[in-house]
C-alpha cells in the first residue's frame, strides 16, 4: 500500500507538450481511473509514474519516498499494458514467475507462489502453455498474474481491457474491481472508456490533452461536471451542450431568438454560457408539463435501444437528444415537450469552459412562471 | 491458393526437372570422375559410368592432402567466423536499437558503409594489422613524435609487435565483423514490441538479462540462419586463408584441395582431385541439410 503524489509533473518530447504541470494526490488503497480521449497524455502519465519515461518537470512520490531517480523495478509499481506484452518463447508460468527468477527466488518457492497466483486468476490447468495458445481472455489473465506475483504496492493497468470483446470487458472489469479489493494495493487504471471509469474508480481524473480537467468520484464527476470537456465526454449519449446568453428576467437567449426560461438563475445577464442538460434528465411529452424548466424540440428521428429510446431532433439550432420511453413512435411533428428540473440544468462559461457554480438556485422558483414563459416563448 | 491446373502444374514440373539436372549434374560428373583411375579420368570424353576405383581415390585424397589436419583447421576457422558473426552482430545490433547513446547514427551509418568495403577491397590494410595488430598503434606514436622522444631521451626503441599470421584468431578475427547480420538483427529488433523491453523493465531485468532471456530466444532463427550462411562463406573462404597461413599447420581444407590439382608435367590426377572435393564438400552439405529447417524459418518474415 502506498499513497502516490505528483506535483507539477510534466512532459514534453522535444517542442510537444503531451504533459502539461499537474498535481495529484492519491491515497493509498484508492482505485484511480484516468479518463480521456486517445492521444490526451494518459499513457504517458502512467509510464512517468512507472518510470519507463522520465519526467520533464516537477516530482513523483510513491509512499512517502520520491522516485524521480529510481529504475521501474525500484519503485514498487507493476503494469499490465494494453496488448498484454507477455514473452511469447516462455510458459504461462515462467511469464508469470520471470520477476521472482529475476530477483533470484529459487524454484521450488516460484513454482509455488506461482501457483497461488494462478488459482486466483483461474489459469491453473494452462500454466505450461505459451501465449501464443491462450485466448485473449487467458492472456489478459496471464498479464495480470504477472503483475500481481510481486504483491506490488501500486497496480498500473494501461487500457487493459480494450482488446477484448465485449462481454469478456465486462467480467474482466468485474474482476479487476474485486482483486483491487483483495489486494488492498493501490491501483490506477488508464482508459478511453467511460463506463469502466463510472464502475471501477473511487475517484475519476479526467485528463484532456496532457491537463486535468477534473478529479471526483464518478457520481461528482457525472453530476458535476467542472468544466463543458467533463460534460461532453461522460454520459452516453452525451450531454446536450448549447451556447446560450443569460437573460435579465431569468431564462436563457438563444443565437436563434428563442429562449428558455430557467426559474432560479443566478449567472449575471449578458454572460456568454454554455446550457448543458443530460438526455436522460429531462421528462417528455405529457411528464414534461410538471416540470419547472420547459422547452420544445423539433423531432427528427427516434433510436429504439430496448427499454428505452433516445429521441434525436434539434433545439435551438443545435443537435438535441432526449432519453424517452421506449414506446415513443416518431411522428409528432410539432415538436416534442421537454421539461426539467433546473438542478438538472448545467451552466459553463462560453469563454474558459468552466462550470458556473451556484448558477442556478436549487429552490426552484413556482412552476407556473415557467410555464407561462414557456407558452409565451412558442406564440 | 489451391488451383487446378494441369497444364500449367506439367510446366512447371518439367521447369523444376531441368533445374534440378543443371544443379545436380556438376556434382554427378565430380562423383563419376572420383570413381575412375588416373587412365579413365583423362580419357576424352570421360567415360560416364562410375568406374570402381572410388574407396582407393578418396583414401589417397585424404591422405595426400593431410586432409583430417585441415578438415579440423577448417572446422574451427568456420565455425569461429560463423558464432564470431552470430554474437558480435547481434550485439551490435542490440546497442543501435535499445540504446540512445551520442553517435547512434554515426554508427549505424558507419557498418552500413562497409557493405561496400567486402574483404577482397581491404585485403592490403586488412593483412598489415593482422601482421601486426599494434601497427595502427605504432603508426599513431610514430605521428605525434613519442617514438622520436622515447628514443632520443629514453634511449628506448619503441617497436610493437603482435602478430596473428598462422593462428586460429588470425584467421577469424579480421572476418568477424559483418554488416549484413548486424543489419539482419536490426530488422529483427525492431519488429520486437516495446512492450516487451518494458515489461522486462517492470518485472526487474537489467538490459543484460533482456538480452538473454528475452531477445536472443526469440531470435534463435535468425541465429540458425546467419550461423548456416557464414559458416558456408567462411568455410569456403580462399584468399583470406590463403595469406595468413603460411605455414601448413594452419591451412584450411580449401585451400589444400590446391596441393591435389595435378600440377605441371605429370598426368593430372583428375580422379584424385575430385575425390578430395567431395570430402570437402561434405561438411558443408551435412550442415545445410540439418540446418535448413531453422535457416528458412529465420529469413521468411517472423513468425507469429
Ligand atoms: N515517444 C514519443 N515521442 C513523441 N511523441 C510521443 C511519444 N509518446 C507519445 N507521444 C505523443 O504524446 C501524446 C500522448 O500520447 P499517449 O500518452 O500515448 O496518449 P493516450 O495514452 O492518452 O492515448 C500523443 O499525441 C503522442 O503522439
Ligand atoms: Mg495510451
Amino acid at each position: 500500500m502506498a499513497d502516490i503524489s505528483l506535483s507539477r509533473v510534466a512532459k514534453s518530447f522535444g517542442r510537444t507538450t503531451v504533459v502539461r504541470p499537474l498535481d495529484l494526490d492519491i491515497r493509498s488503497g484508492e482505485f484511480i481511473v484516468v479518463l480521456g480521449p486517445s492521444g490526451c497524455g494518459k499513457s504517458t502519465l502512467l509510464r512517468m509514474i512507472a518510470g519507463l519515461e522520465e519526467i520533464s518537470g516537477g516530482s513523483i512520490s510513491i509512499g512517502g519516498r520520491v522516485v524521480d531517480a529510481l529504475e521501474p523495478r525500484e519503485r514498487g509499481c507493476a503494469m499490465v499494458f494494453q496488448n498484454y506484452a507477455l514473452y511469447p518463447h516462455m510458459t504461462v508460468a515462467d511469464n508469470i514467475g520471470y520477476a521472482l527468477k529475476v530477483a533470484g527466488v529459487g524454484r521450488t518457492e516460484r513454482r509455488a507462489r506461482v501457483e497461488a497466483v494462478a488459482a486466483t486468476l483461474g489459469l491453473e490447468g494452462l500454466l505450461d502453455r505459451r501465449p501464443a495458445q491462450l485466448s485473449g481472455g487467458q492472456r489478459q489473465r496471464v498479464a495480470m498474474g504477472r503483475a500481481m506475483i510481486r504483491s506490488p504496492q501500486v497496480f498500473l493497468f494501461d487500457e487493459p481491457l480494450s482488446n477484448l470483446d465485449a462481454k469478456l470487458r465486462v467480467q474482466m472489469r468485474i474482476e479487476i474491481r474485486r482483486l483491487h479489493d483483495r489486494l488492498a494495493a493501490t491501483s490506477i487504471f488508464v482508459t478511453h472508456d467511460q463506463v469502466e471509469a463510472m464502475t471501477l474508480a473511487d475517484r475519476i481524473v479526467v485528463l484532456d490533452a496532457g491537463r486535468i480537467e477534473q478529479v471526483g468520484t464518478p457520481s461528482e464527476v457525472y453530476h458535476r461536471p467542472a468544466t463543458r470537456f467533463v460534460a461532453g465526454f461522460l454520459g452516453s449519449p452525451p450531454m446536450n451542450l448549447i451556447d446560450a446568453t443569460v437573460g435579465s428576467d431569468g431564462t436563457l437567449e438563444f443565437a436563434d431568438g428563442s429562449a428558455l426560461s430557467v426559474p432560479g438563475v443566478r449567472a449575471e445577464p449578458g454572460r456568454a454560457v454554455t446550457l448543458g442538460i443530460r438526455p436522460e434528465a429531462m421528462a417528455v411529452g405529457a411528464m414534461a408539463l410538471d416540470r419547472p424548466v420547459q422547452g420544445r424540440f423539433a423531432l427528427e428521428f427516434v433510436e429504439h435501444l430496448g427499454p428505452t429510446a433516445l429521441a434525436h431532433g434539434r433545439f435551438a439550432d443545435a443537435a438535441f437528444v432526449a432519453q424517452v420511453p421506449g414506446e415513443l413512435r416518431t411522428g409528432a411533428t410539432e415538436g416534442l415537450a421537454f421539461g426539467c428540473d433546473p438542478t438538472a440544468l448545467h451552466l459553463f462559461d462560453r469563454e474558459t469552459g468552466r462550470r458556473i457554480d451556484d448558477a442556478i438556485a436549487a429552490g426552484a422558483a413556482p412552476a407556473t412562471t415557467s410555464v407561462e414563459a414557456a407558452s409565451a416563448e412558442h406564440h | 491458393m489451391i488451383e487446378r491446373t494441369p497444364v500449367l502444374d506439367a510446366v512447371t514440373h518439367t521447369i523444376l526437372a531441368l533445374g534440378f539436372v543443371v544443379a545436380v549434374a556438376p556434382f554427378l560428373v565430380v562423383g563419376i570422375a572420383a570413381s575412375h583411375d588416373l587412365f579413365h579420368v583423362n580419357l576424352v570424353p570421360m567415360p560416364l559410368v562410375p568406374g570402381g576405383h572410388f574407396v582407393e581415390n578418396m583414401t589417397a585424397a585424404w591422405i595426400r592432402a593431410d586432409l583430417g589436419v585441415k578438415l579440423l583447421n577448417s572446422l574451427i576457422f568456420a565455425l569461429g567466423v560463423a558464432f564470431g558473426k552470430v554474437i558480435v552482430s547481434a550485439l551490435t545490433a542490440y546497442a543501435i536499437v535499445y540504446f540512445r547513446f551520442p553517435g547512434r547514427h554515426l554508427l549505424f551509418w558507419a557498418i552500413f558503409v562497409t557493405l561496400m568495403l567486402p574483404l577482397e577491397v581491404r585485403i592490403v590494410p586488412t593483412y598489415a594489422v593482422a601482421a601486426n595488430v599494434l601497427g595502427p598503434w605504432q603508426g599513431i606514436l610514430d605521428i605525434l613524435g613519442v617514438t622520436w622522444l622515447a628514443e632520443h631521451f629514453a634511449g628506448v626503441r619503441l617497436d610493437l609487435q603482435f602478430g596473428l599470421l598462422n593462428s586460429y584468431a588470425g584467421l577469424i578475427l579480421p572476418l568477424v565483423a559483418t554488416a549484413t547480420g548486424t543489419f539482419l538483427y536490426r530488422q529483427f529488433f525492431l519488429t520486437v514490441p516495446d512492450e516487451l523491453a518494458e515489461a522486462a523493465k517492470m518485472d526487474g531485468a537489467g538490459p543484460i538479462r533482456f538480452f538473454f532471456d528475452v531477445l536472443l530466444p526469440l531470435s534463435r532463427n535468425n541465429i540458425a540462419a546467419l550461423a548456416t550462411i557464414m559458416f558456408l562463406w567462411a568455410w569456403n573462404q580462399y584468399l583470406w586463408p590463403l595469406l595468413v597461413t603460411t605455414d601448413p599447420s594452419h591451412a584450411t581444407a580449401v585451400i589444400e584441395l590446391k596441393r591435389l590439382i595435378p600440377n605441371e608435367g605429370g598426368i593430372p590426377e583428375w580422379n584424385i582431385a575430385m575425390a578430395g572435393t567431395l570430402i570437402v564438400m561434405l561438411p558443408t552439405l551435412l550442415v545445410v541439410v540439418v540446418m535448413q529447417r531453422w535457416f528458412v524459418r529465420g529469413l521468411v518474415a517472423t513468425e507469429k
